[in-house]
């Protein structure tokens, strides 16, 4: 968008931390007049400040703009607290920058450009929302600087085919996100412009592996949609593999069956618990029954089903924790995909946290919300379990994340080697991955014991049991992690020999 | 629709920051990049971080800052990224949508009536390779600390410790401990080689 206006501009990656610097260093060579961090997640934003406040001691004078998610909602005190920070771009940001740019150097109209946030005579301003764009396809295609990612001999690109969700699930800044400014709050690029971009990263770029990052894949008002998307590809020939995103509601067997012809691998489903009231809490307006469907439906189908289980949210009961537990053993038993289980945590600008802070429970403060559960059996079962396998479940290196890394490499050598496919490295990994999930869920189990019956307040005999389990899980992780770590030599050793 | 090259370039310059490499997973309740070991650097501490995002008027918005009041803002304790061994010499990207992570917060945020009341962290940090040292990074000042290993002896010099390997080789857990009583519990691993 900015080239295409004449505007030089480049982009610097920034996962976290480790990045400073380089980014610091670039800032100082190239000496940009405004520099833009996007901070969709809120649990960067700390990262983000920080990243702000280095740029600023290390002497950049350019204007330091935040948007993204989280600053929409709260740009107010991210504006009153930071000053390394200058504006604040609010919802989507392709116009509000053009015409923050014009306007630079003349801060007197900036309360005349939609979407902005600043501080003027010691104030927080903010204008009102852009509305959004009405038309995605009028945007370019976004920059691909640099080479494409390459893993085990595929390039791999994330791409958009959507913006926004129609739905307003609890929990979700998306809908808060989308439903404020002016504005379909979901909206579809044409087939034909998705397709085109596809072609071109494959042509220029060569990349094999389309991850989409749709908020939402599916348009609630076309159902045809993926159907003429698959046609499209056909028609054109476009040979790749996909990953994408949707609800569990999406999940139908021919729609899927003809996605998978034209390349699906993966589908990452938002299903987020398998206890009816946790749906109910999250205002997914999805039963249990869909879910439990949409995971059967791609399991059948052979697509790797991906999901995550928010055991815990502010009124989670053991009984919703049983229920997802019994979730588990009916359809990730089998190792079938990593389970990580996790709580809900509190999003700025969404529904439950309103609803947490009417009820007087919202916690923690902008940066980072927090809540207790209502039940304390509940909330001792969420303490402990996070003591207890907190490395397992959160930690980078933890056995999740790497049996779901080891899963991807799994999937690019089913799908990209299939002449020299051996189907019992997926037997190999099923087993490892089913072992890890039955004993989380037998921690859980044991810990779900313990709260039914004893006493939730016994400090010596609470932490006994925590440590013991934590122990436990460590000793296991070690021995499943050896286990993955010779079954990823093994898979080294076929996609050698099959490149 | 292709990407366009610009006719003329201004000499105008943007350096956009942006989270690279992840998959975007917001609103399908995974919202959240990787969790990383470091925590989030704290917000200055002298300012009072109010709740924000409500919705904007029509015609703008205009709000006064607070005074000051460092006790509302969380006192976090940075803790510095341990060096690992990386688990395979070919990293694929990050393609698993990430664990929504509970903040760490201060003590005084939890309930006092159930154990475990602060969200502690610890982590093993390896210091030195020959002799395998390694110390304890913590986000809180941790008292009581017990270390166990599965071969080998291990010896304690104040905050390291060292361990002295078995004489077969292999791969053995090294993990510590940390009861804090009401405060709550802590414990990290490590997989050694000898």
């Amino acid at each position: 968008m900015l080239r295409r206006e004449g505007y030089s501009a480049a982009i610097a990656k920034f996962n976290g931390p480790d990045d400073t610097g380089a980014v610091i260093a670039r800032a100082i060579a190239e000496k940009p007049r405004l520099i833009g961090l996007s901070v969709i997640f809120q649990f960067s934003a700390g990262d983000f400040l920080g990243l702000a406040r280095q740029l600023r001691d290390a002497g950049s004078d350019a204007k330091i703009v935040i948007g993204g998610h989280f600053p929409s909602f709260e740009y107010e005190p991210l504006l009153l607290h930071h000053p390394a920070i200058d504006i604040v771009v609010r919802f989507e940001g392709e116009q509000t920058i053009l015409d923050l740019l014009r306007a630079l150097d003349s801060p007197a109209t900036w309360s005349q450009i939609p979407g902005l946030a600043f501080r003027q005579d010691g104030s927080v301003h903010a204008t009102p929302p852009c509305p959004l764009v009405a038309d995605l396809d009028a945007l370019p295609f976004p920059v691909r600087d640099g080479e494409i990612k390459r893993h085990r001999g595929v390039g791999d690109a994330a791409l958009l085919g959507s913006r926004g969700c129609y739905h307003r699930c609890s929990f979700c800044s998306i809908g808060a996100f989308y439903h404020q400014p002016n504005g379909r709050p979901q909206r579809m690029r044409s087939v034909r412009n998705v397709v085109d971009e596809m072609e071109l990263l494959q042509r220029e770029y060569g990349v094999g592996l389309f991850i989409f990052n749709d908020d939402e894949f599916f348009d609630l008002a076309d159902p045809r949609r993926p159907l003429a998307f698959a046609d499209e590809l056909e028609s054109r020939g476009l040979k790749g593999k996909m990953f994408i995103k949707c609800r569990a509601s999406d999940v139908d067997e021919p729609v899927f069956s003809r996605l998978k012809e034209v390349g699906l691998i993966r589908a990452y489903v938002g299903i987020e618990t398998g206890a009816q009231p946790a749906l109910e809490v999250f205002n997914k307006r999805l039963t249990v029954e869909q879910n439990r469907r949409a995971v059967t439906t791609l399991k059948k189908l052979d697509i790797l089903a991906d999901f995550k289980l928010l055991l815990f949210n502010p009124y989670t009961t053991l009984m919703d924790i049983e229920d997802n537990l019994r979730f588990i053993d009916d359809l990730a038993a089998d190792g079938c995909v990593p389970i990580t289980v996790a709580r809900m945590e509190v999003y700025s600008g969404t529904p439950i946290m309103e609803r947490l802070r009417a009820e007087g429970r919202l916690r923690g403060d902008y940066v980072a919300w927090d809540y207790e559960i209502e039940d304390p059996a509940a909330e001792l079962v969420f303490r402990q379990m996070l003591a207890a396998m907190y490395r397992r479940n959160y930690d980078l290196e933890g056995l999740s994340k790497t049996a779901i890394q080891a899963y991807y490499d799994l999937l690019i050598y089913k799908h990209f080697y299939p002449k020299k496919y051996e189907p019992g490295i997926e037997d190999a990994l099923r087993r490892i991955v089913a072992k890890l999930n039955r004993h989380t869920v037998g921690v859980i189990r044991r810990l779900l014991a313990y709260a039914r019956t004893e006493d939730l307040c016994d400090v010596a005999r609470v932490n006994k049991l925590t440590i013991e389990l934590a122990l436990e899980t460590n000793r296991v992780d070690m021995e499943l992690g050896e286990r993955l770590r010779r079954w990823r030599l093994r898979l080294n050793r076929l996609v050698e020999n099959a490149r | 629709m292709k990407e366009q090259t610009p006719r003329k370039r201004r000499a105008k310059n943007v350096l956009a920051t942006v989270l690279l490499g992840e998959t975007v997973a917001a609103g399908l309740g995974a919202a959240g990049r990787p969790p990383q070991i470091c925590d989030p650097v704290p917000p200055p501490p002298t300012v009072t971080p109010t709740a924000g995002g409500a919705p904007t008027p029509p015609g703008g918005v205009v709000s006064t800052p607070t005074p000051g009041n460092p006790t509302a803002t969380p006192t976090r304790t940075t803790t510095p990224t341990p060096q690992r061994t990386p688990t395979t010499n070919q990293t694929p990207p990050v393609i698993c949508d990430p664990v929504p992570r509970p903040p760490n917060v201060t003590p005084q945020t939890l309930s006092r009536s159930l154990p475990l009341q602060e969200r502690l962290q610890i982590k093993i940090r390896p210091v030195e390779e020959r002799p395998h040292t390694y110390s304890l990074d913590a986000n809180f000042s941790p008292g009581d600390v017990r270390w166990l290993v599965t071969g080998g002896t291990l010896e304690l010099n104040d905050r390291t410790v060292v361990w002295l390997p078995p004489a077969k080789k292999g791969r053995y857990l090294l993990q510590v401990v940390v009861d804090a009583g009401p405060a709550g519990v802590a414990v990290d691993a490590l997989t050694v080689e000898a």
